[in-house]
């Protein structure tokens, strides 16, 4: 049962994974979608999908349109660094390169200007190779030797500025250049100049130094010659690779460019065989049949196109090479959308727009789909976790399963991010390899069969009750505290106590020291501290009432643990464990003393029956005439004998009652004195029989107690006959009544009997009252031995004080009560 | 001659306490238990019965309630039971006597003697003048003579003033004092126990158990009284 649930469990966890897995891949598509990544013709261009593309075909979205924007960018810097190192439609390194014109492409030159014509191949070498100068010191009439003497101007004869046209285009007009002579001044100084080594020469044999009069002119021209090389040699690297690009085996994008400069028109374009045959309406019904064209003249003011590219967008393009395109151009773009024959930008973007922009939609719902049925299986096998019931199995700790869930998704995490981290091309390129996107999904697979295990371990834990119980830091804190407990509990009270409030007082002076917000935080942890402590007492204080009710007596009182916190629970539930200790004590001691007493009764009575018997017949016997003297003796000590079995079985019964509790008590306003005169009354004849003479003083007469006269009788009586039985014959009596001053500083009356004993008085004080305990331990003489106990009891149930003070033979027995 | 009935689940007790009773010229008739008792009482004539409480069969309280149902004679209790309580219950059902066990015969025969004189007495004293009486107890105050039910008891003259006050003033309780100031007309400087001496000699002579008066009651601590109503 238990394993076909967990075979159960386990299909379902790999559906999971499996789950998990396109889950995470159909967000990596979703996500890399919005993005394509083009390798163009600069490096890689990352262009974003919109949303409006949604609904299109490819050649009319806006990638497209973004792609063919980028590529007449690039077509056009392409055209226009052609026009710079062709002569028709062919790289020309014969071409002859006016520097100063080339430097100033960009602006017009008005007058004549210096300058020099060197072989584009030479510039570029040059370039190549690098410039080398020297510095020289030259005397003013070496300087004169090294300068001509006269600066050569050129003058552009047709120097047109307008129509779009520039100097620029129009140095390279043919025989459009005249040169004039201007006398230099002939005036040098003699110093450090700098001198640039003449590599190549003009197209005329001349360097620099030919041409110009003075050192300025010589700095300035050196400086153009050097910029145009330089600026011709990356022209001509970045043209090689655009020619490549651009070619018509490599693109899909067509271009034809025409310029017209002086009725000469030149023409520009990847389409083979095309510039001979060039034909307006012709080109443009060609490229009309690519699919997507534009065609553009500024000067017919005319733009046709069937994409989205603006017109204004062109013509931005062109500003930037300005110094090429004249007005008398015309720009036709055809991008060949019905073969895309060559892989190229526009057919990268297609593959890219048609991988994922068709199927978002349904890929949204399909991942939904798949996030609902992954959170419906981790629900069902939630629920079905079931709970542990042998807690004796061996379980791994909670943070075991953590740290084993968390080592299973650090695996594939940490692939992950070292990849990331490490790999630097595009990630979306990345992800367009199909082995990428399948070890994904495993790293996928994994990372869900740990989250999975993380989460059911947990699971299984916390439904069983298990998950702080199992836990290391509860097992490694319950062990420090335990360990920290059983450290203090021996420490005294000083470490328990003292350590604790200098941590405290420490962590406020810190605070303090912390400023305002640690003054606060102080007074807060201050209030709360204070809090606690009442809190605390309060709950002592509750205890320490309960345990002084049952000091009290109240045994059944109880503290109430609800309110309590902390320590005081376990406290308080020991004060009511003793108070149920102690109230089950004294019920057990109560029923036995009760038992003990009905049994004495109980026998007293069965005694006493027999015992009627044996008096009367003893009695009888005497009555009868006996002649023998010895049986008479007989007779009589039987009679004696039975007599105080009688007393005994009386005292007895006495005893049990009083100290089973089972005498009545009516306490009233009592004449001591009066009731010590008449016991004394009482025993007026027995004491003369034993020669003994009272002598009662009393401070007052109607001292008056409360107490229970009858029981009171019973007491001075017992002590009378007490001092009859063991008194020594022919010593007096005293009997002393007067007030004290009780220890809680109440008036009380005491009374206290002595006699001169007639035997050793060898006992304990203590022996004397209890029962069966006499002066001497013989035990031949008259009485039970239960008189001082009954008169010691019974003082005591009446709320007096009975004590017995032995001094040699002297014998003292003082009783106390409460005066009224 | 009166017949008495001795009931009792002892037999030797039943046994000794015939043996005094017909010393003293009773004729005894003898029961061990509720049953039989019943049965004498509704028999014979019966002038007085001592029952004891605990009996097999019918207990002596059944046994007296019953009784009380047809005849009026004086019933003595006789029990190991000492207790007060159990006295009141014995007196309240019906019984006029209560000796606790173990008794002391001539103590047993007083009170027998005591009981019937009562019974066959009752309602013929007269009404004198100078002539005090409660229970069994008369005084003359005229002859100072003291009688108990018939009996001349000698007394000495303090004996005899004090009892005398007492009976004049039954029921109400005196102090060592005020008998003192009574009987000598004279203020008790300091109370001492002569009082209480002749208040004892008095109860020995007047009482069949001085421990246990019927008459002369001590009240602890506040005085003596005569008992005013006396079974």
């Amino acid at each position: 049962m238990k394993d076909k649930l967990l075979g159960k469990i386990n299909i379902r966890s790999i559906i999971q994974h499996f789950l998990a897995a396109f889950i995470v891949l159909i967000l990596i598509f979703s996500m890399m979608g919005t993005d394509i990544t083009i390798d163009g013709v600069d490096g890689e261009i990352s262009y974003p999908i919109r949303d409006a593309d949604r609904a299109r075909v490819y050649e009319e979205s806006y990638l497209f349109n973004n792609i063919l924007g980028n590529n007449i960018s690039q077509v056009l810097r392409l055209v226009a660094q052609r026009s710079q190192l062709e002569t028709g439609g062919e790289y020309d390194g014969n071409k002859v390169i006016d520097v100063t014109a080339y430097v100033n492409r960009g602006s017009v030159m008005l007058g004549g200007y210096i300058t020099a014509h060197y072989k584009l191949s030479d510039l570029l070498k040059w370039a190549q190779n690098g410039f080398e100068t020297e510095r020289k010191h030259m005397t003013a009439e070496e300087c004169a030797d090294f300068l001509a003497p006269n600066t050569t101007y050129t003058h552009l004869k047709n120097n047109v500025v307008s129509g779009g046209m520039n100097s620029y285009l129009s140095s390279q007009l043919d025989d459009n250049s005249i040169t004039s002579v201007k006398e230099g001044s002939g005036e040098f100084s003699e110093g450090d100049y700098e001198i640039l080594s003449s590599r190549y020469a003009t197209v005329d044999g001349k360097n620099i130094e030919d041409i110009v009069s003075s050192w300025d002119e010589y700095e300035t021209l050196s400086q153009s010659v050097q910029s145009a090389s330089v600026a011709l040699l990356s022209n001509y690297t970045e043209y090689g690779r655009g020619i490549e690009y651009y070619s018509n085996d490599n693109s899909n994008l067509k271009y034809l460019v025409t310029r017209t400069i002086n009725g000469k028109t030149e023409v520009y374009s990847n389409i083979p065989n095309i510039s001979s045959a060039y034909d307006s309406n012709a080109t443009l019904e060609k490229f009309k049949s690519y699919g997507k064209y534009i065609y553009y003249c500024p000067n017919e003011l005319s733009y046709e196109t069937n994409t989205l590219i603006k017109e204004t967008v062109l013509r931005s393009i062109i500003k930037n090479y300005s110094y090429a395109y004249p007005d008398q151009i015309k720009i036709y773009v055809g991008v060949d959308t019905n073969e895309y024959k060559c892989n190229d930008d526009f057919t990268q973007g297609r593959t890219g727009f048609s991988r994922y922009i068709p199927f978002r939609s349904q890929l949204y719902l399909v991942l939904a789909l798949f996030i609902f049925l992954y959170i419906l299986l981790l629900i069902i096998s939630l629920a079905q976790i079931p709970v542990i019931t042998d807690l004796s199995e061996n379980r791994i700790f909670t943070e075991g399963i953590v740290l084993k869930g968390l080592s299973i998704i650090a695996v594939p995490v940490i692939i992950t991010y070292l990849v990331v981290t490490t790999y630097t091309g595009n990630l979306e390129k990345l992800y367009e390899n199909p082995i990428v996107l399948i070890l994904t999904g495993i790293g996928v697979f994994i990372a869900d069969m740990g989250l999975l295990d993380l989460i059911y371990g947990l699971t299984r834990k916390g439904k069983s009750g298990l998950l702080w119980k199992d836990s290391l830091i509860k097992k490694m804190s319950f062990g420090a505290r335990d360990l920290v407990v059983s450290t203090t509990n021996n420490a005294s009270v000083i470490i328990r106590l003292w350590i604790p409030y200098a941590i405290y007082v420490v962590i406020n002076i810190l605070l303090i020291l912390l400023g305002i917000p640690g003054i606060i935080t102080a007074v807060i942890l201050d209030v709360i501290v204070g809090l606690l402590i009442y809190r605390q007492t309060l709950d002592r204080d509750k205890i320490i009432h309960v345990i002084e009710n049952i000091q009290k007596g109240d045994v059944s009182a109880k503290v109430d643990t609800d309110n309590l916190h902390g320590d005081n629970i376990g406290l308080a539930e020991a004060v009511n464990s003793i108070g149920d200790g102690i109230k089950k004590a004294v019920d057990t001691s109560m029923k036995d003393e009760k038992l003990k007493a009905d049994l004495i009764t109980n026998v007293s009575h069965d005694i006493k029956t027999p015992l009627t018997s044996i008096i009367n017949y003893v009695d009888l016997i005497k009555r009868e005439k006996i002649d023998n003297e010895r049986v008479k003796e007989y007779v009589d000590v039987l009679e004696l004998k039975s007599q105080k079995l009688k007393q005994l079985t009386e005292d007895l019964v006495d005893v049990a009652k009083i100290t089973s509790g089972n005498i009545s008590i009516n306490l009233q306003k009592t004449d001591f004195v009066e009731l010590v005169n008449q016991t004394i009354g009482e025993f007026y004849e027995k004491l003369e029989d034993n020669k003994l003479t009272p002598i009662f003083k009393y401070e007052e007469q109607g001292m008056s107690i409360t107490a229970d006269p009858h029981h009171l009788w019973r007491v001075v009586d017992n002590l009378l006959n007490n001092v009859c039985k063991y008194a020594l014959s022919g010593t007096r009596v005293y009997m002393d009544m007067k007030y004290v001053q009780g220890k809680d500083n109440k008036k009380k009356v005491e009374f206290s009997i002595k006699n001169i004993s007639s035997s050793e008085l060898n006992i304990d004080v203590s022996e004397l009252t209890e029962r069966f305990i006499r002066g001497d331990a013989s035990r031949t003489t008259e009485g039970s031995g239960l008189g001082l106990s009954i008169a010691k009891n019974l003082t005591v149930a009446q709320g007096g004080t009975f004590e017995i003070k032995l001094d040699g033979d002297l014998f003292k027995v003082v009783i106390a009560f409460e005066a009224v | 001659m009166e017949n008495i009935l001795v009931c009792d689940d002892d037999k030797e007790i039943v046994d000794a306490i015939e043996i005094y009773l017909e010393q003293e010229g009773f004729r005894i008739y003898k029961a061990y238990d509720g049953i039989e008792a019943l049965e004498v009482l509704k028999s014979a004539k019966i002038q007085l019965a001592i029952v004891d409480v605990m009996m097999p069969r019918m207990d002596g309280i059944h046994l007296v309630r019953e009784l009380r149902k047809f005849s009026t004679i004086p019933v003595v209790f006789l029990s190991a039971k000492s207790e007060d309580s159990d006295k009141i219950l014995g007196l309240n059902i019906g019984a006029d006597d209560y000796i606790t066990k173990p008794f002391n015969p001539l103590e047993l025969v007083a009170r027998v003697k005591s009981n019937l004189r009562r019974f066959m007495t009752l309602g013929s004293l007269e009404d004198k003048e100078n002539v005090y009486s409660t229970g069994g107890l008369v005084i003359d105050d005229n002859s100072k003579e003291c009688f108990v039910y018939g009996e001349s008891i000698k007394l000495t003259p303090i004996e005899y003033n004090i009892l005398a006050f007492l009976v004049k003033n039954k029921g109400k309780v005196y102090s060592i004092n005020q008998i003192y100031e009574q009987i000598w007309k004279d203020s008790a400087v300091c109370a001492d126990n002569t009082i209480a001496v002749h208040i004892r000699h008095i109860r020995e002579k007047i009482e069949i158990n001085p421990k246990d008066p019927k008459y002369l009651k001590v009240v602890w601590g506040v005085g003596y009284k005569i008992e005013d109503e006396v079974i």
